[in-house]
Protein backbone atom coordinates (compact mmCIF):
# COMPACT_ATOMS: atom_id res chain seq x y z
CA UNK A 1 0.00 0.00 0.00
CA UNK A 2 1.33 3.52 -1.01
CA UNK A 3 2.41 5.62 2.05
CA UNK A 4 0.86 8.55 1.88
CA UNK A 5 1.85 10.07 5.42
CA UNK A 6 4.94 9.39 7.62
CA UNK A 7 6.73 10.84 10.23
CA UNK A 8 9.77 10.14 11.44
CA UNK A 9 12.08 11.28 14.60
CA UNK A 10 9.20 13.66 15.89
CA UNK A 11 10.03 15.59 18.94
CA UNK A 12 7.88 17.99 20.42
CA UNK A 13 7.51 19.91 23.82
CA UNK A 14 5.62 22.95 24.94
CA UNK A 15 7.58 26.00 26.18
CA UNK A 16 8.00 25.46 29.43
CA UNK A 17 6.88 21.99 29.62
CA UNK A 18 7.73 18.43 29.46
CA UNK A 19 8.66 16.58 26.27
CA UNK A 20 5.14 15.65 24.81
CA UNK A 21 6.77 13.40 22.26
CA UNK A 22 10.14 12.11 21.86
CA UNK A 23 11.03 10.32 18.24
CA UNK A 24 7.69 9.17 17.08
CA UNK A 25 8.24 6.97 13.89
CA UNK A 26 4.90 6.38 12.20
CA UNK A 27 3.82 6.00 8.59
CA UNK A 28 -0.03 6.05 7.51
CA UNK A 29 -0.69 4.11 4.29
CA UNK A 30 -3.54 4.34 1.74
CA UNK A 31 -6.76 2.37 2.94
CA UNK A 32 -5.87 2.17 6.57
CA UNK A 33 -7.29 3.63 9.08
CA UNK A 34 -5.13 3.84 12.54
CA UNK A 35 -6.33 5.49 15.57
CA UNK A 36 -4.20 7.24 18.05
CA UNK A 37 -5.10 6.69 21.68
CA UNK A 38 -3.50 6.71 25.41
CA UNK A 39 -4.31 8.90 28.54
CA UNK A 40 -4.79 12.53 28.20
CA UNK A 41 -1.79 14.31 28.10
CA UNK A 42 0.12 11.76 25.88
CA UNK A 43 0.36 13.86 23.11
CA UNK A 44 -2.32 12.37 20.71
CA UNK A 45 -3.79 15.62 19.77
CA UNK A 46 -0.66 17.09 19.45
CA UNK A 47 0.80 14.57 17.12
CA UNK A 48 -2.64 15.21 15.17
CA UNK A 49 -1.84 18.48 14.84
CA UNK A 50 1.35 17.87 13.52
CA UNK A 51 0.21 15.36 10.65
CA UNK A 52 -1.91 17.89 10.03
CA UNK A 53 0.96 20.18 9.30
CA UNK A 54 -0.67 22.88 11.92
CA UNK A 55 1.85 22.30 14.14
CA UNK A 56 5.47 22.27 13.78
CA UNK A 57 7.65 20.04 15.81
CA UNK A 58 10.92 20.87 17.63
CA UNK A 59 12.53 18.04 15.41
CA UNK A 60 11.75 15.33 12.79
CA UNK A 61 10.39 15.16 9.64
CA UNK A 62 6.84 14.94 8.28
CA UNK A 63 6.05 13.63 4.73
CA UNK A 64 3.07 13.50 2.73
CA UNK A 65 3.24 11.66 -0.28
CA UNK A 66 7.34 11.71 0.25
CA UNK A 67 7.90 15.23 0.49
CA UNK A 68 9.02 16.69 4.34
CA UNK A 69 6.87 19.51 4.98
CA UNK A 70 6.88 19.79 8.58
CA UNK A 71 9.31 23.16 8.27
CA UNK A 72 7.85 24.03 4.84
CA UNK A 73 6.34 27.65 4.39
CA UNK A 74 3.01 28.73 5.45
CA UNK A 75 1.92 29.14 2.19
CA UNK A 76 3.34 25.75 1.42
CA UNK A 77 1.54 23.77 4.14
CA UNK A 78 -1.18 25.87 3.71
CA UNK A 79 -2.23 25.23 0.40
CA UNK A 80 -1.45 20.73 1.27
CA UNK A 81 -3.78 21.20 3.56
CA UNK A 82 -6.16 22.63 1.65
CA UNK A 83 -5.59 19.85 -1.12
CA UNK A 84 -4.36 16.81 0.46
CA UNK A 85 -6.54 17.12 3.77
CA UNK A 86 -9.73 16.85 5.59
CA UNK A 87 -9.86 17.79 9.41
CA UNK A 88 -12.79 16.50 11.84
CA UNK A 89 -12.68 18.09 14.91
CA UNK A 90 -14.24 16.91 18.27
CA UNK A 91 -16.96 19.83 18.42
CA UNK A 92 -17.18 20.18 14.50
CA UNK A 93 -16.18 23.27 14.70
CA UNK A 94 -18.45 25.03 12.32
CA UNK A 95 -19.09 28.75 11.19
CA UNK A 96 -21.83 29.57 13.66
CA UNK A 97 -22.94 32.49 11.49
CA UNK A 98 -23.31 30.89 8.19
CA UNK A 99 -25.73 28.09 6.90
CA UNK A 100 -24.89 24.78 6.74
CA UNK A 101 -24.31 24.59 3.18
CA UNK A 102 -21.80 27.30 3.30
CA UNK A 103 -19.95 25.62 5.89
CA UNK A 104 -20.04 22.67 3.82
CA UNK A 105 -18.27 24.45 0.63
CA UNK A 106 -15.73 26.35 2.97
CA UNK A 107 -12.53 25.01 1.90
CA UNK A 108 -13.27 25.53 -2.00
CA UNK A 109 -12.25 28.84 -1.33
CA UNK A 110 -8.63 27.84 0.35
CA UNK A 111 -8.17 25.42 -2.68
CA UNK A 112 -9.20 28.56 -5.23
CA UNK A 113 -12.69 26.33 -6.20
CA UNK A 114 -15.67 27.46 -8.01
CA UNK A 115 -18.31 27.22 -4.86
CA UNK A 116 -20.98 26.51 -7.10
CA UNK A 117 -18.50 23.74 -9.32
CA UNK A 118 -19.17 21.68 -5.75
CA UNK A 119 -22.32 22.29 -4.56
CA UNK A 120 -23.71 19.71 -6.13
CA UNK A 121 -21.40 17.13 -4.50
CA UNK A 122 -21.94 19.50 -1.26
CA UNK A 123 -25.82 18.60 -1.25
CA UNK A 124 -24.95 14.86 -2.40
CA UNK A 125 -22.90 14.94 0.62
CA UNK A 126 -25.32 16.07 2.96
CA UNK A 127 -27.58 13.60 1.56
CA UNK A 128 -25.86 10.90 2.29
CA UNK A 129 -25.19 12.23 5.86
CA UNK A 130 -29.25 12.89 6.27
CA UNK A 131 -28.64 16.15 7.12
CA UNK A 132 -29.64 17.39 3.52
CA UNK A 133 -32.85 18.87 4.94
CA UNK A 134 -31.46 21.74 7.02
CA UNK A 135 -28.63 22.93 4.37
CA UNK A 136 -30.17 26.86 4.72
CA UNK A 137 -29.88 26.59 8.51
CA UNK A 138 -27.33 27.86 10.92
CA UNK A 139 -25.30 25.27 12.86
CA UNK A 140 -27.16 26.95 16.02
CA UNK A 141 -30.30 25.37 15.09
CA UNK A 142 -29.37 21.59 14.65
CA UNK A 143 -28.26 19.59 16.90
CA UNK A 144 -24.73 18.21 17.69
CA UNK A 145 -25.30 14.86 16.06
CA UNK A 146 -26.09 16.93 12.97
CA UNK A 147 -23.30 19.53 13.11
CA UNK A 148 -20.94 16.51 13.19
CA UNK A 149 -21.66 14.96 10.18
CA UNK A 150 -21.96 18.17 8.53
CA UNK A 151 -17.88 18.46 9.75
CA UNK A 152 -17.45 15.25 7.86
CA UNK A 153 -19.23 16.18 5.00
CA UNK A 154 -16.78 19.79 4.63
CA UNK A 155 -13.80 16.84 5.67
CA UNK A 156 -15.06 14.84 2.39
CA UNK A 157 -15.89 17.73 0.19
CA UNK A 158 -12.29 17.86 -1.95
CA UNK A 159 -12.27 14.12 -1.48
CA UNK A 160 -8.68 14.35 0.55
CA UNK A 161 -5.94 11.79 0.48
CA UNK A 162 -5.31 12.33 4.30
CA UNK A 163 -8.06 12.37 6.90
CA UNK A 164 -7.59 13.44 10.25
CA UNK A 165 -10.06 13.57 13.41
CA UNK A 166 -9.30 14.38 17.04
CA UNK A 167 -12.35 13.00 19.12
CA UNK A 168 -14.66 13.37 16.19
CA UNK A 169 -17.31 10.86 18.72
CA UNK A 170 -16.83 12.83 21.85
CA UNK A 171 -20.00 14.04 22.29
CA UNK A 172 -22.23 12.18 20.02
CA UNK A 173 -24.73 9.55 20.43
CA UNK A 174 -24.19 5.71 19.26
CA UNK A 175 -26.16 6.43 16.09
CA UNK A 176 -23.98 9.33 15.05
CA UNK A 177 -20.80 8.15 16.20
CA UNK A 178 -21.30 5.14 13.85
CA UNK A 179 -22.30 7.43 11.00
CA UNK A 180 -19.16 9.18 11.31
CA UNK A 181 -17.14 6.05 11.62
CA UNK A 182 -18.39 4.61 8.67
CA UNK A 183 -17.83 7.63 6.60
CA UNK A 184 -14.13 7.34 7.80
CA UNK A 185 -13.93 3.71 6.77
CA UNK A 186 -15.58 4.23 3.69
CA UNK A 187 -13.03 7.38 3.23
CA UNK A 188 -9.87 4.46 3.67
CA UNK A 189 -11.30 1.96 1.36
CA UNK A 190 -11.06 4.39 -1.39
CA UNK A 191 -8.19 4.92 -1.05
CA UNK A 192 -7.30 7.71 1.60
CA UNK A 193 -5.27 7.37 5.14
CA UNK A 194 -7.38 8.14 7.93
CA UNK A 195 -5.78 8.64 11.43
CA UNK A 196 -8.20 9.54 14.51
CA UNK A 197 -7.00 10.44 18.14
CA UNK A 198 -10.35 8.90 20.35
CA UNK A 199 -9.98 7.86 23.79
CA UNK A 200 -13.76 5.59 22.51
CA UNK A 201 -13.40 1.66 22.30
CA UNK A 202 -15.73 1.27 20.12
CA UNK A 203 -13.81 3.92 17.27
CA UNK A 204 -10.81 2.30 18.38
CA UNK A 205 -12.43 -1.58 17.45
CA UNK A 206 -13.26 -0.26 14.11
CA UNK A 207 -9.97 0.53 13.47
CA UNK A 208 -7.17 -1.54 11.36
CA UNK A 209 -4.44 -0.46 13.93
CA UNK A 210 -3.80 1.91 16.79
CA UNK A 211 -0.83 3.57 17.57
CA UNK A 212 -0.27 4.09 21.25
CA UNK A 213 1.08 6.95 22.53
CA UNK B 1 -9.79 35.40 -6.17
CA UNK B 2 -10.14 39.14 -5.48
CA UNK B 3 -13.47 38.80 -6.49
CA UNK B 4 -14.16 35.38 -3.85
CA UNK B 5 -12.31 36.81 -0.80
CA UNK B 6 -14.27 40.22 -1.18
CA UNK B 7 -17.19 37.97 -1.51
CA UNK B 8 -16.29 35.99 1.68
CA UNK B 9 -15.07 39.15 3.27
CA UNK B 10 -18.87 40.91 2.92
CA UNK B 11 -20.19 37.29 3.96
CA UNK B 12 -18.70 37.65 6.98
CA UNK B 13 -19.10 40.80 8.04
CA UNK B 14 -23.10 40.15 7.24
CA UNK B 15 -22.66 37.21 9.77
CA UNK B 16 -21.30 39.81 12.75
CA UNK B 17 -23.96 42.37 12.01
CA UNK B 18 -23.47 44.22 15.71
CA UNK B 19 -19.69 44.83 14.86
CA UNK B 20 -20.14 45.54 11.13
CA UNK B 21 -23.13 48.33 12.25
CA UNK B 22 -20.97 49.93 14.65
CA UNK B 23 -17.78 49.64 12.14
CA UNK B 24 -20.21 51.33 9.75
CA UNK B 25 -21.31 54.18 12.22
CA UNK B 26 -18.15 54.64 13.32
CA UNK B 27 -16.54 55.38 9.47
CA UNK B 28 -20.11 57.20 8.36
CA UNK B 29 -19.43 59.46 11.69
CA UNK B 30 -15.84 59.91 10.88
CA UNK B 31 -16.91 61.38 7.35
CA UNK B 32 -19.82 63.00 8.46
CA UNK B 33 -17.78 64.72 11.00
CA UNK B 34 -15.07 65.75 7.99
CA UNK B 35 -17.72 66.69 5.37
CA UNK B 36 -19.62 69.23 7.69
CA UNK B 37 -16.60 70.51 9.31
CA UNK B 38 -13.56 71.23 7.07
CA UNK B 39 -15.79 69.99 3.96
CA UNK B 40 -18.20 73.00 4.57
CA UNK B 41 -14.97 74.83 4.89
CA UNK B 42 -13.67 73.65 1.28
CA UNK B 43 -17.11 74.11 -0.19
CA UNK B 44 -16.46 78.05 0.94
CA UNK B 45 -12.83 77.79 0.24
CA UNK B 46 -13.99 76.35 -3.75
CA UNK B 47 -16.55 79.08 -4.20
CA UNK B 48 -14.24 81.88 -2.78
CA UNK B 49 -11.10 80.61 -4.82
CA UNK B 50 -13.59 80.04 -7.96
CA UNK B 51 -14.96 83.58 -7.01
CA UNK B 52 -11.46 85.10 -7.04
CA UNK B 53 -10.59 83.16 -10.08
CA UNK B 54 -13.41 84.34 -12.53
CA UNK B 55 -11.57 86.11 -15.55
CA UNK B 56 -11.75 89.78 -13.76
CA UNK B 57 -9.08 88.62 -11.64
CA UNK B 58 -7.21 87.19 -14.20
CA UNK B 59 -7.19 89.61 -16.59
CA UNK B 60 -4.32 92.63 -17.43
CA UNK B 61 -5.62 95.77 -18.97
CA UNK B 62 -3.25 97.43 -21.13
CA UNK B 63 -3.98 100.82 -22.23
CA UNK B 64 -1.80 102.91 -24.86
CA UNK B 65 -1.93 106.36 -25.87
CA UNK B 66 -1.74 106.98 -29.81
CA UNK B 67 1.87 107.80 -29.27
CA UNK B 68 2.91 104.92 -27.51
CA UNK B 69 2.47 103.24 -30.77
CA UNK B 70 0.93 99.59 -29.90
CA UNK B 71 -0.44 97.44 -32.55
CA UNK B 72 -2.02 94.15 -33.34
CA UNK B 73 1.67 92.74 -34.10
CA UNK B 74 1.90 92.49 -29.85
CA UNK B 75 -1.25 89.31 -30.49
CA UNK B 76 1.08 87.26 -32.37
CA UNK B 77 3.93 87.70 -29.19
CA UNK B 78 1.70 86.71 -26.96
CA UNK B 79 0.46 83.54 -28.53
CA UNK B 80 3.59 81.87 -27.59
CA UNK B 81 3.23 82.81 -23.70
CA UNK B 82 2.35 79.40 -21.57
CA UNK B 83 0.57 81.13 -18.92
CA UNK B 84 -2.13 83.28 -21.52
CA UNK B 85 -5.37 82.07 -21.95
CA UNK B 86 -6.77 84.81 -24.25
CA UNK B 87 -5.56 87.76 -25.74
CA UNK B 88 -7.74 90.60 -27.19
CA UNK B 89 -6.98 94.01 -28.59
CA UNK B 90 -9.26 96.84 -29.74
CA UNK B 91 -8.57 100.08 -31.68
CA UNK B 92 -9.18 103.19 -30.23
CA UNK B 93 -12.72 104.06 -30.14
CA UNK B 94 -15.05 106.07 -32.43
CA UNK B 95 -17.92 108.19 -31.79
CA UNK B 96 -21.01 106.13 -33.41
CA UNK B 97 -24.90 107.26 -33.87
CA UNK B 98 -27.60 105.32 -35.23
CA UNK B 99 -27.90 106.05 -38.85
CA UNK B 100 -31.37 106.81 -38.90
CA UNK B 101 -31.53 109.20 -35.94
CA UNK B 102 -29.16 111.58 -37.05
CA UNK B 103 -27.57 113.37 -33.56
CA UNK B 104 -28.57 110.98 -31.77
CA UNK B 105 -26.56 109.86 -28.65
CA UNK B 106 -22.86 108.46 -29.55
CA UNK B 107 -21.66 104.86 -28.73
CA UNK B 108 -18.18 104.06 -29.07
CA UNK B 109 -17.22 102.09 -31.86
CA UNK B 110 -14.20 99.66 -31.60
CA UNK B 111 -12.34 97.51 -33.92
CA UNK B 112 -11.40 94.08 -32.37
CA UNK B 113 -9.08 91.62 -33.01
CA UNK B 114 -9.50 88.53 -31.38
CA UNK B 115 -12.78 89.06 -29.75
CA UNK B 116 -14.83 85.80 -29.36
CA UNK B 117 -17.93 87.51 -30.35
CA UNK B 118 -19.91 83.95 -30.39
CA UNK B 119 -21.41 84.26 -34.25
CA UNK B 120 -20.20 84.73 -37.45
CA UNK B 121 -19.96 88.19 -38.50
CA UNK B 122 -19.19 89.55 -42.13
CA UNK B 123 -16.67 91.83 -42.69
CA UNK B 124 -17.89 95.38 -42.17
CA UNK B 125 -20.47 93.97 -39.63
CA UNK B 126 -21.04 95.18 -36.16
CA UNK B 127 -22.76 93.58 -33.13
CA UNK B 128 -23.93 95.81 -30.12
CA UNK B 129 -24.21 95.02 -26.61
CA UNK B 130 -27.67 95.36 -24.86
CA UNK B 131 -26.55 98.81 -23.46
CA UNK B 132 -25.61 100.35 -26.78
CA UNK B 133 -28.30 99.12 -28.85
CA UNK B 134 -30.71 101.20 -26.18
CA UNK B 135 -28.54 104.14 -26.28
CA UNK B 136 -28.68 103.90 -30.32
CA UNK B 137 -32.52 103.55 -30.06
CA UNK B 138 -32.19 100.07 -31.82
CA UNK B 139 -34.81 97.24 -29.96
CA UNK B 140 -32.85 94.77 -31.92
CA UNK B 141 -29.60 94.05 -33.20
CA UNK B 142 -30.80 95.22 -37.04
CA UNK B 143 -29.88 98.63 -38.48
CA UNK B 144 -27.41 101.05 -39.02
CA UNK B 145 -24.60 102.99 -37.64
CA UNK B 146 -22.37 105.70 -39.07
CA UNK B 147 -19.31 107.23 -37.18
CA UNK B 148 -18.49 111.13 -37.03
CA UNK B 149 -15.81 110.65 -39.58
CA UNK B 150 -18.53 108.82 -41.85
CA UNK B 151 -18.01 105.56 -42.17
CA UNK B 152 -21.00 103.24 -41.98
CA UNK B 153 -21.68 99.64 -40.99
CA UNK B 154 -24.52 97.65 -40.51
CA UNK B 155 -25.35 95.94 -36.67
CA UNK B 156 -25.79 92.43 -37.40
CA UNK B 157 -26.17 91.03 -33.66
CA UNK B 158 -25.58 91.75 -30.31
CA UNK B 159 -23.69 90.19 -27.70
CA UNK B 160 -23.24 89.92 -23.89
CA UNK B 161 -19.97 92.10 -22.78
CA UNK B 162 -17.65 89.95 -20.70
CA UNK B 163 -17.27 90.67 -16.74
CA UNK B 164 -13.68 91.94 -17.70
CA UNK B 165 -14.49 94.18 -20.58
CA UNK B 166 -16.89 96.05 -18.57
CA UNK B 167 -15.11 99.35 -18.84
CA UNK B 168 -15.51 99.51 -22.39
CA UNK B 169 -19.75 99.59 -22.48
CA UNK B 170 -21.52 100.86 -23.99
CA UNK B 171 -19.87 99.94 -26.84
CA UNK B 172 -20.03 98.14 -30.49
CA UNK B 173 -17.31 96.13 -31.55
CA UNK B 174 -16.14 95.79 -35.07
CA UNK B 175 -14.45 91.89 -35.18
CA UNK B 176 -11.79 91.67 -37.07
CA UNK B 177 -9.66 88.49 -37.35
CA UNK B 178 -5.96 89.65 -36.89
CA UNK B 179 -4.73 86.62 -38.75
CA UNK B 180 -6.11 88.41 -42.12
CA UNK B 181 -4.87 92.02 -41.74
CA UNK B 182 -2.39 93.33 -44.31
CA UNK B 183 -0.75 95.54 -41.99
CA UNK B 184 -0.79 96.02 -38.00
CA UNK B 185 -3.22 98.19 -36.77
CA UNK B 186 -3.30 100.90 -34.13
CA UNK B 187 -3.98 99.52 -30.74
CA UNK B 188 -5.20 101.65 -27.92
CA UNK B 189 -6.40 98.78 -25.49
CA UNK B 190 -5.20 95.50 -25.27
CA UNK B 191 -7.12 92.91 -22.79
CA UNK B 192 -5.32 89.87 -21.71
CA UNK B 193 -6.17 87.12 -19.64
CA UNK B 194 -4.09 84.56 -17.48
CA UNK B 195 -4.48 80.67 -16.91
CA UNK B 196 -4.27 80.92 -13.37
CA UNK B 197 -4.29 84.23 -11.02
CA UNK B 198 -1.50 83.00 -9.52
CA UNK B 199 0.43 83.87 -12.82
CA UNK B 200 -0.54 87.56 -13.05
CA UNK B 201 2.73 89.20 -11.36
CA UNK B 202 5.19 87.53 -13.46
CA UNK B 203 2.77 87.52 -17.13
CA UNK B 204 2.69 91.66 -16.61
CA UNK B 205 6.58 91.17 -16.59
CA UNK B 206 6.28 89.00 -19.74
CA UNK B 207 3.26 91.30 -21.45
CA UNK B 208 6.03 94.91 -20.80
CA UNK B 209 8.98 92.87 -22.65
CA UNK B 210 6.45 92.17 -25.54
CA UNK B 211 4.57 95.18 -26.18
CA UNK B 212 7.16 96.28 -28.79
CA UNK B 213 6.21 100.20 -28.61
CA UNK B 214 7.49 103.52 -29.51
CA UNK B 215 6.97 105.13 -25.81
CA UNK B 216 6.31 103.23 -22.96
CA UNK B 217 5.34 106.75 -21.03
CA UNK B 218 2.11 106.22 -23.15
CA UNK B 219 1.30 102.99 -21.62
CA UNK B 220 -0.67 102.05 -18.43
CA UNK B 221 -1.24 98.47 -17.40
CA UNK B 222 -4.12 97.57 -14.91
CA UNK B 223 -4.02 94.20 -12.99
CA UNK B 224 -5.51 92.68 -10.21
CA UNK B 225 -2.86 91.47 -8.42
CA UNK B 226 -3.96 92.08 -4.92
CA UNK B 227 -6.63 89.96 -5.68
CA UNK B 228 -4.85 87.44 -6.74
CA UNK B 229 -2.37 87.65 -3.96
CA UNK B 230 -5.26 87.53 -1.58
CA UNK B 231 -6.15 84.43 -3.37
CA UNK B 232 -3.05 83.25 -2.69
CA UNK B 233 -3.46 83.65 1.12
CA UNK B 234 -6.90 82.58 0.90
CA UNK B 235 -6.44 79.18 -0.94
CA UNK B 236 -3.36 78.39 1.36
CA UNK B 237 -5.00 79.21 4.91
CA UNK B 238 -8.18 77.69 4.55
CA UNK B 239 -5.92 74.70 3.20
CA UNK B 240 -3.96 74.24 6.28
CA UNK B 241 -6.54 74.27 8.63
CA UNK B 242 -8.75 71.93 6.87
CA UNK B 243 -5.54 69.50 6.44
CA UNK B 244 -4.95 69.97 10.00
CA UNK B 245 -8.55 69.08 11.49
CA UNK B 246 -9.17 66.32 8.91
CA UNK B 247 -5.88 64.87 10.10
CA UNK B 248 -7.21 64.96 13.77
CA UNK B 249 -10.50 63.67 12.99
CA UNK B 250 -9.04 60.24 10.62
CA UNK B 251 -6.73 59.42 13.63
CA UNK B 252 -9.44 59.56 16.04
CA UNK B 253 -11.44 57.21 13.41
CA UNK B 254 -8.04 54.59 13.36
CA UNK B 255 -8.04 54.34 16.60
CA UNK B 256 -11.89 53.49 16.96
CA UNK B 257 -11.81 50.77 14.10
CA UNK B 258 -8.53 49.44 15.24
CA UNK B 259 -10.12 48.75 18.49
CA UNK B 260 -13.31 47.71 17.17
CA UNK B 261 -11.25 44.89 14.63
CA UNK B 262 -9.21 44.03 17.36
CA UNK B 263 -12.09 43.07 19.53
CA UNK B 264 -13.29 41.50 15.98
CA UNK B 265 -10.82 39.12 15.63
CA UNK B 266 -10.84 38.37 19.45
CA UNK B 267 -14.00 37.34 19.73
CA UNK B 268 -13.64 35.07 16.41
CA UNK B 269 -10.32 33.77 16.72
CA UNK B 270 -11.47 30.30 16.55
CA UNK B 271 -13.11 30.52 13.37
CA UNK B 272 -9.78 32.01 11.83
CA UNK B 273 -8.51 28.78 13.48
CA UNK B 274 -10.94 26.55 11.69
CA UNK B 275 -9.79 28.57 8.38
CA UNK B 276 -6.13 28.34 8.93
CA UNK B 277 -6.67 24.44 9.66
CA UNK B 278 -9.00 23.98 6.62
CA UNK B 279 -6.12 25.27 4.00
CA UNK B 280 -6.00 29.14 4.28
CA UNK B 281 -2.86 30.78 4.43
CA UNK B 282 -1.79 33.34 6.77
CA UNK B 283 -1.67 35.75 4.01
CA UNK B 284 -5.56 35.04 2.94
CA UNK B 285 -6.41 35.28 6.78
CA UNK B 286 -4.87 38.54 6.40
CA UNK B 287 -6.78 39.04 2.85
CA UNK B 288 -9.82 38.69 4.64
CA UNK B 289 -9.79 41.00 7.58
CA UNK B 290 -8.16 43.77 5.53
CA UNK B 291 -11.22 43.02 3.03
CA UNK B 292 -13.87 43.26 5.77
CA UNK B 293 -12.75 46.02 7.00
CA UNK B 294 -12.39 47.63 3.62
CA UNK B 295 -15.78 46.68 2.71
CA UNK B 296 -17.49 48.16 5.80
CA UNK B 297 -15.50 51.24 5.77
CA UNK B 298 -16.70 51.66 2.06
CA UNK B 299 -20.21 51.34 3.11
CA UNK B 300 -19.89 53.86 5.92
CA UNK B 301 -18.05 56.17 3.81
CA UNK B 302 -21.10 56.80 1.02
CA UNK B 303 -23.51 56.57 3.47
CA UNK B 304 -21.73 59.31 5.65
CA UNK B 305 -20.85 60.83 2.23
CA UNK B 306 -25.12 60.96 0.92
CA UNK B 307 -25.73 62.25 4.79
CA UNK B 308 -23.41 65.08 4.57
CA UNK B 309 -24.79 66.09 1.48
CA UNK B 310 -28.07 65.82 2.16
CA UNK B 311 -27.25 68.07 6.10
CA UNK B 312 -25.40 70.76 3.90
CA UNK B 313 -27.70 71.20 1.04
CA UNK B 314 -30.87 71.08 3.67
CA UNK B 315 -28.78 73.96 5.77
CA UNK B 316 -27.66 75.78 2.10
CA UNK B 317 -24.45 75.52 3.20
CA UNK B 318 -21.15 75.39 0.96
CA UNK B 319 -20.84 71.76 -0.60
CA UNK B 320 -17.75 70.38 -1.53
CA UNK B 321 -17.04 69.40 -5.19
CA UNK B 322 -17.70 65.94 -5.79
CA UNK B 323 -13.70 65.27 -5.81
CA UNK B 324 -13.73 66.04 -2.39
CA UNK B 325 -16.89 63.77 -1.43
CA UNK B 326 -14.58 60.90 -3.17
CA UNK B 327 -11.30 61.75 -1.56
CA UNK B 328 -13.27 61.74 1.89
CA UNK B 329 -14.59 58.04 0.90
CA UNK B 330 -11.25 56.74 -0.32
CA UNK B 331 -9.29 58.51 2.80
CA UNK B 332 -12.17 56.50 4.60
CA UNK B 333 -11.31 53.16 3.17
CA UNK B 334 -7.92 53.73 3.44
CA UNK B 335 -7.51 54.88 6.96
CA UNK B 336 -9.79 51.87 8.29
CA UNK B 337 -7.56 49.23 6.25
CA UNK B 338 -4.29 50.98 7.62
CA UNK B 339 -6.21 50.60 11.07
CA UNK B 340 -6.83 46.97 10.40
CA UNK B 341 -3.11 45.82 9.56
CA UNK B 342 -2.70 44.95 12.98
CA UNK B 343 -5.66 42.99 13.81
CA UNK B 344 -5.33 40.88 10.84
CA UNK B 345 -1.98 40.48 11.42
CA UNK B 346 -2.95 38.88 14.92
CA UNK B 347 -5.92 36.73 13.28
CA UNK B 348 -3.26 35.60 11.08
CA UNK B 349 -0.88 34.02 13.51
CA UNK B 350 -3.71 32.29 15.40
CA UNK B 351 -2.42 28.52 15.74
CA UNK B 352 -5.18 26.10 14.30
CA UNK B 353 -4.15 23.41 17.51
CA UNK B 354 -4.40 25.95 20.11
CA UNK B 355 -8.17 27.70 18.65
CA UNK B 356 -9.74 24.11 17.95
CA UNK B 357 -8.81 22.51 20.60
CA UNK B 358 -11.92 21.46 23.39
CA UNK B 359 -10.58 21.43 26.70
Amino acid sequence: MTTLLEVEGIDFSYRRGNSILRDVRESFPAGEVVALTGPSGRGKSTLLYILGLLMVPNAGNVRVLGEDLAKASDVKRAKSRAHMYGFVFQDAALDLTRTVLDNVLESTLYRGERRRDLENRARELLDQFEVSVRIHHKPGEISGGQAQRIAVCRALLGNPRILLADEPTGNLDAVSSRIVIDAMRHQADHGSAVVIATHDPSVMAACDRRVEL
Amino acid sequence: MFGRVLREAAAAAKGQPVVSILTILMVAGMCIAVLMTQGRAVGTQQAVVGTLDDAGTRTIVVRASAEAGLDTSVLERLQGVSSVADATAFGPAVDATNTNVPGGTRVALRDSYGFDTGQHVLPGGVVASDEALELLGMQHPAGSITTHEGREAAVVGSIDVPEELGFLEPVLVAPADPGTLEEPMMVSTLVVTATDAQHITSLQEVIVSVLGVVDPEGITIDTSAQLAELRTIVDGQLSGEAQTITAAIFALAAVLVAAVTTALVMMRRRDYGRRRALGASQRLILALVLAQSAVLAGIGGILGAIGSFITLTAMNSPVPGPGYFAAVIVLSVTVSVLASVFPAFWAARREPARELRVP
